[in-house]
């Protein structure tokens, strides 16, 4: 922030958005690097770029100086176990290993305002987006990502709620549409409560207990 | 006792009217038709049951089928013990069963001389036994407990040796039958010294290698599961336990809240640990601060001496070792 | 271990402890579970049906229950006065909005055995909205009970590091634009 507001008042700001690892190594040695960590969820500028490092670089040329935001690539990270899948969880072995508590994957599929981004940018296979679609929707209904709610429209300000909130997980279906089962039924045929999704009744379990979904 | 006449008499009485009233009408022949007059007359001594009590114990010896000689042999057969016989019936003979004899021979109207008893009774045997008795037992409880102290030694062998144990164990090994008395239920002293006597008697007749063994066997087998404070009454543990820990050379204990429930109901459930130089001795648990520090420093005290609940169990082996050249002989000869 | 005396030892052995449940963010079927375990005294090696040997439990923060599913809309509470038209059915919200204890108490009744004791274990089950306790109650605690459900933690807990420490699972284009 204060980064950002010295660039500012200086009023020379230039983007690179292409970087060259040449002359980054030979910019890198006389500059004062300010880590400007990348907040993924909170975007001051609307615009989140990625989780990248951006470096303040200062060039003296006889009387001008040039204050430069580099953005530097996303130091290499680990290289997926599978690199020639073409879906992320493919790459990295995630199938049925992900549920809706796993919010720092989550959060690398959705948007700021909490939507998913598009499959065709992600790259996510049809199955694995269906699946992190309905994992950030649960994720959104047990309140784990809080900060990834839609923008209010200027000026509105938004209902009270009931003070505290209800507590929920695996929240299936959205809270106007399901109605009290006020008949339960018999007792060989009654009727349930469906938790969790069916999409995810593949994942991974460490317990012996099966997983139950109609309670 | 007059009420009990009364009916009786009555019983009697009725019982009378009815056979009477049987006899005359027909010549008396045996009917095998309902006893009506067997209610009457249980009923009758059923009150004067109630009434009077249970009957007094009768002797066995006063039962038919008693042969004293062969039940003293079948007393020492049983015990597996090598007792010789005379000194076995002396050691049943008690002073007041010699004297009670005399009086009743002179009340019969024998002379001075005629109505003298040849018996020897079982003074001597007795004060032999109870100081031997004496002697092992403490003897036993140092080698077993060497840090019990002096006070606390010498309060389990007076359990022991106290007439309630020696009376449990002498009535069990059948004595009272055998022991020759004045009155029947067999007063606990002179049971008590009965069973002193029978232990000089063994151990003059198999020696105190055999005495101690018959001990060991009957009377310390009383001392399992019981507890240190149940034979040895402390008034302040706490003091107790102060003044050990300064003999031995050790910080003294500092009591301290380690475990609390229900403080403020009326089941309170307090653990105060005794804290000797940053070290758990012992932790107890009592209904009110001052009993759980008073459970605790017993603990400590148990712990200390030796005493546990977890320690190890008196040795009960036969002794082979020691006996080694008489054990075959032994074997073969039980 | 202990060479306590017999009185000593009685008293140790019967003594009532008290657990505290923290109710927050839990299931209030999984609390019930816990609850009715140690109001019988079933967690007890001297358990018996017929010796009322049960514990005291303190379930607090029972406001904050949670349910999985839609339980809140869904679940309904029945219950019948015995007049004629007196049969009344309250959802799970309704339910916590009238009385915010009544979800959990309601629980631990129907996991007690249905026999003459139920009302008395249910006597040694105490109740709180929230986490202030009153002071006789606190001062009877022996022992927290590990919460049966692990919290997730929200997006916004996480601290920076373990957010880079995350490995990117996919790199983002250059040209898109980002919302």
């Amino acid at each position: 922030m204060k980064v950002v507001s010295n660039m500012a008042a200086l009023g020379i700001i230039k983007y690179v958005r292409t970087t060259f690892c040449a002359v980054q190594c030979a910019l890198t040695r006389n500059t004062l690097p300010v880590r400007l960590s990348s907040l993924p969820q909170l975007s001051f500028f609307g615009c989140t770029p990625n989780r990248g490092i951006r470096q303040v670089v200062e060039k003296q040329e006889g009387k001008t100086t040039v204050i430069e935001g580099v953005t530097v690539p996303t130091p290499e990270s680990p290289q997926p176990p599978n690199p020639t899948a073409k879906c992320p969880i493919y790459q990295w072995n995630l199938q049925n290993k992900y549920t809706y508590t796993d919010v720092l994957l989550l959060s690398q599929f959705i948007r700021s305002d909490g939507g998913m981004l598009p499959r065709r940018i992600t790259g996510l296979c049809a199955q694995e987006h269906n699946k992190i679609a309905i994992c950030v929707q649960m994720a959104h209904r047990a309140g784990l990502l809080p900060n990834h709610r839609p923008r209010l429209p200027e000026g509105h300000t938004p209902k009270p709620k009931p003070n505290p909130p209800l507590n929920r997980y695996l929240t299936r279906y959205s809270l106007k549409s399901v109605k009290p089962i006020y008949r339960k039924g018999l007792k060989w045929c009654k009727v349930r409560m469906p938790v969790g999704h069916p999409a995810l009744k593949n994942n991974v379990r460490y317990s012996l207990k099966p997983i139950y979904t109609k309670h | 006792m007059a009420a009990c006449r009364l009916l009786v008499s009555q019983g009697v009485l009725a019982l009378g009217v009815h056979y009477q009233r049987v006899c005359r009408s027909v010549v008396f022949t045996q009917t095998r038709e309902k006893k009506r007059w067997m209610k009457a007359y249980t009923l009758i001594m059923n009150r004067i049951r109630r009434i009077e009590g249970p009957p007094p114990p009768k002797p066995r010896s006063q039962q038919p089928n008693w042969d004293y000689h062969a039940e003293v042999e079948a007393f020492s057969i049983r015990l597996k013990e090598r007792f010789s016989t005379e000194l076995l019936k002396t050691a049943f003979v008690n002073p007041c069963y010699v004297r009670s004899e005399e009086e009743r021979r002179r009340g019969l109207g024998l002379d001075a001389g005629a109505a003298a008893l040849n018996l020897r009774d079982n003074t001597e045997l007795r004060e032999h036994g109870e100081q031997f008795t004496l002697g092992f037992l403490m003897d036993w409880c140092r080698s077993n407990f060497p840090s019990l102290p002096q006070e606390a030694a010498a309060a389990i062998v007076g359990h022991l040796m106290g007439s309630e144990i020696m009376c449990h164990v002498a009535r069990n090994l059948a004595m009272e039958e055998l022991a020759l008395t004045a009155e029947f239920p067999v007063p606990d002293d002179v049971l008590q010294g009965t069973f002193f006597a029978v232990i000089g008697a063994l151990e003059q007749s198999s020696g105190t290698e055999g005495a101690g063994l018959f001990l060991r066997d009957f009377l310390l087998t009383q001392l399992i599961g019981k507890d240190l404070f149940d034979m040895w009454k402390v008034v302040n543990p706490m003091g107790v336990l102060v003044e050990e820990l300064r003999r031995r050379g050790v910080a003294l204990p500092e009591p301290r809240l380690i475990q609390a429930s229900g403080a403020s109901t009326v089941l309170p459930l307090y653990f105060v640990g005794l804290y000797s130089d940053q070290k758990l001795l012992a932790q107890g648990p009592g209904e009110t601060l001052s009993s759980a520090e008073e459970e605790a420093a017993r603990v400590a005290l148990r712990k200390l001496f030796g005493y546990v609940e977890n320690r190890k169990p008196f040795d009960f082996s036969p002794a082979q070792e020691q006996r080694q050249p008489a054990a075959s002989q032994a074997l073969y000869s039980r | 271990m202990s060479s306590f005396s017999r009185s000593a030892q009685q008293w140790a052995t019967f003594g009532r402890s008290w657990y505290l449940i923290d109710a927050r963010m839990q299931p209030p079927g999984k609390i019930a579970v816990m609850c009715s375990v140690r109001l019988q005294g079933k967690h007890k090696p001297i358990y018996h049906a017929l010796s009322d040997i049960g514990d005291h439990v303190v379930v607090m923060n029972t406001r904050h229950i949670v349910f999985s599913g839609n339980k809140w809309e869904q679940k309904v509470y029945s219950s019948h006065s015995g007049y004629p038209g007196g049969f009344k059915q309250l959802t799970a919200v309704q339910m916590h909005q009238k009385d915010p204890t009544a979800i959990v108490k309601l629980a631990v009744y129907g996991m007690l055995p249905k026999n003459l004791h139920r009302r008395t274990m249910m006597q040694r089950l105490h109740l709180f909205t929230d986490d202030v306790l009153p002071d006789d109650v606190l001062r009877n605690l022996t022992e927290q009970l590990p919460q049966p459900r692990v919290i997730p933690r929200k997006l916004s807990e996480y601290t920076q590091e373990e957010c880079d420490a995350f490995p990117r699972l996919w790199t983002t284009p250059e040209d898109y634009r980002m919302e």
